[in-house]
């Protein structure tokens, strides 16, 4: 990540997290008790978040694992709030909002990678899909995590609008957190580019970055009940 | 419950929140104790909030004070261990929760401590609105000594205050949630029915944001009671009572 523009960091607030896939560097004596805890320790986040295999047939089967899972978290955070209403509505929502992931990784990534090629950016489709797939999980593990705290707003709100409000707070949490996790991990290859590359880049990534939160926005709008959508 | 634990849990956060995070042998015992001390200190603290109206409230408050606590840990944790992943500590979930669990016990042990001070103050007659304010300030207290353990749990490295803020802002959202929702603690000693649980009605967020709202309307009126006034000679006899005793009369509707 140390390869990261100027414009990812601008973007993205603070770089994601670094790939865990690799082995770190054993502590220095008498750091333990400071250090953070121990990195292979196995956990799902890690392997939700962290690098797959190299080479492209295992990195592209890793991907769409990571993607698939992301769906379904995303999908367990929709279920929780269909409970304010209950019945098909659940399932109605469990199936809208994965939708806005899916939308921004089908149509917002390819048409970024489109520009970027024009740009002669560095950057190659195993890049942008694994870039997608750290996107997307980051926005699944965040609404996964969230779903038990949402699942108690808004059965116990008793107003419609601020049910509706916690959930879209959530939303657009997990969509900045996704939003970020995306710009850290396709600014690694981009880093490398020239300077004029790097600035031309730089606008495209900010173009992504509009396009998707309002494709997101819209999406979840027309189709999420608990927004008055899809009714 | 281990005394050594316990102690350690009071007097050495850093230790113990390491332990939580590296997923030492000894988590088990710190959950253990976390979770006595938990159900042992909100209950008492509970049960005093609850003796301030006396009866069946003594027991509700003393079940639903760490009620509240786990039931916002449970809810929360997802969240802490999603949070902390995309903030670069991808940790296993057994150490977010045990973490989780050790900042919610040694809170719990402040509130155990607060207990005895508090029922006393009730005892000497204390008013209604005062016990609110004190109640809070031992629930700040306590959050603050949830916070340093759980802040040095989460070591040194990138994202640390931005992990800290993001977990006290799920805890504060989930918790008054909860706590809404099981509340009333505090009941008036002049009410008659005393319910387990009040009916829905909107949610901590609005409420917090209704006070906020009264409070500004408000805060350039002069107080009420404070205003001088006819007086007549039962006037005068009520005059010799507190002004908060005297706004809980007048609360109440004079009863």
């Amino acid at each position: 990540m140390q390869a990261h523009a100027p414009y990812v960091d601008a973007l993205a607030g603070d770089a994601p997290p670094e790939p865990q896939g690799t082995t770190p560097p054993p502590p220095p004596p008498g750091a333990a008790a400071e250090a953070p805890a121990d990195e292979s320790a196995p956990s799902f986040a890690k392997s939700l978040l962290g690098d797959g295999p190299e080479g492209a047939a295992g990195a592209l089967r890793d991907d769409a694992r990571r993607f698939a899972t992301a769906l379904a978290l995303s999908a367990l955070y929709g279920l929780s709030i269909g409970t304010r209403d209950g019945g098909l509505s659940i399932l109605k929502h469990a199936a809208a909002v994965p939708l806005a992931p899916l939308a921004v990784a089908g149509l917002g990534v390819p048409a970024l990678f489109i520009v970027l090629t024009l740009f002669d950016a560095p950057i190659d489709p195993p890049a942008a899909v694994k870039a997608a797939a750290r996107g997307a999980a980051t926005t699944g593990l965040v609404l996964g995590g969230l779903a038990p705290a949402m699942a108690l707003f808004v059965t116990t709100s008793s107003s419609r609008v601020g049910a509706a409000f916690s959930a879209g707070l959530g939303l657009m949490l997990a969509g900045i957190f996704g939003l970020r996790a995306f710009l850290g991990a396709i600014g690694v290859p981009l880093g490398r580019a020239s300077a004029g590359v790097r600035t031309m880049s730089g606008f495209a990534l900010a173009g992504f970055a509009i396009f998707a939160t309002a494709l997101s926005a819209r999406v979840w709008w027309s189709t999420l009940p608990i927004f008055g959508g899809a009714q | 419950m281990s005394a050594t634990v316990l102690a350690r849990l009071l007097r050495a956060p850093g230790e113990i929140a390491r332990a939580c995070r590296d997923d030492d042998p000894e988590v088990r015992a710190i959950a253990a104790t976390s979770l006595a001390s938990i159900a042992l200190g909100a209950a008492a603290f509970g049960g005093v909030l609850g003796s301030f109206r006396g009866g069946m409230q003594i027991l509700y408050g003393a079940a639903k004070v760490p009620l509240a606590v786990l039931a916002t840990l449970a809810l929360a944790a997802p969240a802490f261990h999603a949070l902390a992943a995309v903030l670069g500590r991808p940790w296993p979930m057994r150490s977010i929760v045990a973490l989780a669990l050790a900042s919610a016990g040694r809170s719990s042990l402040v509130l155990l401590a607060f207990a005895p001070a508090l029922w006393l103050m009730l005892d000497l007659g204390m008013g209604y609105h005062t016990a609110a304010i004190v109640a809070s300030g031992a629930y700040a207290v306590a959050g603050f000594a949830a916070l340093s353990l759980l802040v040095r749990g989460l070591g040194e490295g990138k994202g640390r205050v931005t992990t800290a803020i993001a977990f006290i802002s799920v805890f504060f959202a989930v918790g008054g949630q909860t706590a809404w929702i099981l509340r009333p603690y505090l009941v008036r000693p002049r009410a008659v029915n005393v319910p387990f649980l009040r009916d829905r009605e909107g949610s901590f967020a609005e409420a917090v944001l209704t006070s906020l709202t009264s409070a500004a309307i408000y805060s350039d009126r002069p107080y009420r009671i404070d205003a001088p006034a006819e007086s007549d000679g039962w006037e005068r006899g009520r005059s010799t009572r507190s002004r908060e005793v005297e706004e809980d009369f007048e609360e109440e509707g004079g009863q």
